[in-house]
């Protein structure tokens, strides 16, 4: 991969006959070998399945002339490929190979995508740095030395470090939009059901949403028609409301645009160079032509908790599968079959994961848990109405992806609450199932990027990301790379 | 003022058990710290008061719930790594 190489320079160029799939995955992979060594972004990469994607794609026409043509893709390591490792970054998934594929990146592929490898992620996406990986921590291109965000930080560190131009992944409270802000690269939550979850480690079914992360919202435009709509293995999958690729040259400024800035995501507790470079980006969208107005989501003190509860409670159910029966690594224990499954459990999940585990148990299972997961549902239900009603009045919500740009590694790992707050300003979208997005918007004096995020109506991943295709096509902020 | 919910050891391990996990040494002590200091965090979602009129659980307009005839047992075991008797085939549990 050369620097220029964004998803739809690839795919137009593989169309054309300019160049074929194969040689792009090259470039990809050459530039891996040269790079990850010290980000650890992939997870045992197999160049050899990667090739032989790629040739297949120059092999298959109607592949080679899809929107997707011979584009390098990375997948999160909880979506399932076909004979594949999955491990969903934990020891409890050691050695397991999926039996299918998932249909998000079974229609990437189909699009012309060349599934190039995993990414590495927070334990079962429990965490906002990438540092509960049972495989290790990522690296932040930007700065070595400091986290890429989480959970999916392997994917969004690859695609700012141009080892691949597309990454796939979940984003169930700011797991694609957070460490994409922290890498300055652009994160898309999709509408919760607009695209399937069938071969995706659930966590928190009500909140999982796949997305990705590219260089610039053109690209995940392209991407999202090709895997957006319905699929009959997962029943929480909805129709597409229609393509949105081809909508983005309708838009050529933001005139008409009203942007609605809710203060309690606007000001309390945000880095100081954040607040400054998201307002310089709110102030250029003003230039743009859109008019601002000021916005309240009084409910909102209370989503960060409401959101963590409920995603607690969820996991709890969701991961009571891997038992060291169906799954992945088991570990023998004397006695009662059950013995062995809580020795499996105890010894297979890191310490992120038994935390929540524990905290899902008490608000689901036990009496004084009621009164938290009771207040949780009356939150969620507060911000759901809060949102309805700003959206009377706004098109689109903007304030910053991450209240902090990337910070030191090990610095936040000991100490949940900290890290719990670095989605402070993602989990709103996550909780309302609505999409967001994160763009690059300028960096700090030391060069961490900063983020600024966008939040639509549901369903209206159109006009979200021709107001992020507008700001990109006016700045440059998404161009900027890290130092070789 | 919220009363504080204190949890003790043996509630601990009955958490643990419910969630089948095997805890043990310093880290059952780090996990006990780190979720009394989250539940003490998250003390005030204990008020949040229910809003008059909450929109439908489902307010994202999900598909409806329409009745299909059920999988077929051949399509439920594709993807089964072993399997007999029309059953997924797993590892030997040990014997009580």
């Amino acid at each position: 991969m050369s620097q220029a190489d964004d998803a739809l320079t690839i795919a137009a160029s593989v169309r054309a006959g300019t160049e074929l799939a194969a040689a792009v995955l090259a470039r990809s992979l050459q530039r891996i070998r040269s790079l990850d060594r010290s980000l650890r972004c992939f997870l045992d990469l197999d160049e050899g399945s990667a090739r032989a994607r790629a040739e297949a794609v120059d092999r298959d026409p109607d592949r080679r002339g899809g929107p997707l043509a011979g584009v390098p893709v990375a997948w999160q390591d909880n979506l399932a490929v076909a004979t594949e490792r999955l491990s969903a970054a934990s020891r409890v998934l050691e050695g397991y190979r999926s039996p299918f594929s998932a249909t998000v990146l079974t229609r990437t592929a189909a699009a012309g995508g060349v599934l190039l490898g995993r990414t590495n992620m927070d334990e079962f996406g429990m965490g906002s740095s990438t540092e509960t990986s049972a495989h290790g921590p990522t690296h932040n291109p930007f700065a070595h030395d400091r986290v890429p965000g989480g959970g999916n930080g392997g994917g969004a560190a690859a695609v700012a470090a141009d080892l691949c131009p597309l990454a796939v992944g979940c984003d169930t409270g700011g797991s694609l939009r957070q460490p994409a802000a922290l890498c300055g690269v652009t994160g898309l939550k999709p509408t919760y059901g607009r695209v399937s979850r069938h071969g995706l480690v659930a966590v928190a079914s009500s909140l999982d949403c796949v997305g990705a992360i590219a260089r610039r919202a053109a690209d995940l435009a392209t991407w999202l028609d090709a895997v957006a709509g319905v699929d009959p293995a997962d029943p929480t999958s909805r129709p597409s409301p229609g393509p949105v690729a081809p909508t983005l040259p309708q838009r050529h400024d933001l005139r008409g645009l009203r942007l609605g800035l809710p203060w309690q995501l606007n000001g309390p507790g945000l880095d100081d160079e954040v607040a400054a470079g998201t307002q310089r980006a709110i102030d250029h969208l003003r230039d743009l032509g859109a008019t601002l107005r000021g916005a309240s989501l009084p409910s909102v003190v209370h989503a960060l908790p409401a959101c963590y509860l409920l995603a607690a409670a969820e996991a709890a159910s969701n991961l009571a599968r891997y038992d060291g029966v169906r799954f992945g690594r088991r570990r023998e224990a004397l006695g009662r079959p059950d013995a062995m499954t809580s020795e499996t459990r105890g010894q297979g999940f890191g310490d992120a994961v038994q935390l929540r585990l524990l905290l899902g148990a008490f608000a689901t299972a036990t009496s004084s848990g009621d009164d938290w997961y009771r207040g949780a549902e009356n939150a969620h239900h507060s911000l759901r109405a809060d949102l309805r009603r700003t959206f009377a009045d706004c098109d689109l919500l903007a304030c910053p992806a991450s209240p902090i740009p990337a910070f030191p590694l090990g610095s936040r790992r000991d100490d949940p609450l900290a890290m719990f707050v670095c989605d402070a300003l993602t989990v709103p979208a996550s909780l309302a199932g609505l999409p967001a997005i994160s763009l690059p918007c300028g960096a700090t004096a030391g060069g961490l990027p900063i983020g600024l995020q966008l939040i639509a109506p549901a369903d209206r991943e159109d006009l979200l990301l021709q107001v992020a295709h507008v700001f990109q096509q006016h700045s440059d902020h998404h161009l900027q790379r890290p130092l070789p | 003022m919220i009363d504080p919910v204190a949890i003790d050891r043996k509630s601990l391990l009955h958490l643990a058990e419910l969630v089948q996990l095997r805890l043990g040494g310093e880290r059952e002590n780090v996990l006990h710290r780190r979720l009394q200091d989250i539940l003490d965090a998250f003390a005030s979602l204990r008020t949040v008061p229910p809003i008059p009129d909450p929109a439908p659980a489902n307010t994202l307009a999900l598909r409806d719930d329409c009745p299909e005839p059920p999988m077929a047992v051949a399509a439920a075991l594709a993807n089964a790594p072993r399997q007999s008797s029309h059953c997924f085939e797993v590892p030997r549990i040990p014997p009580p």
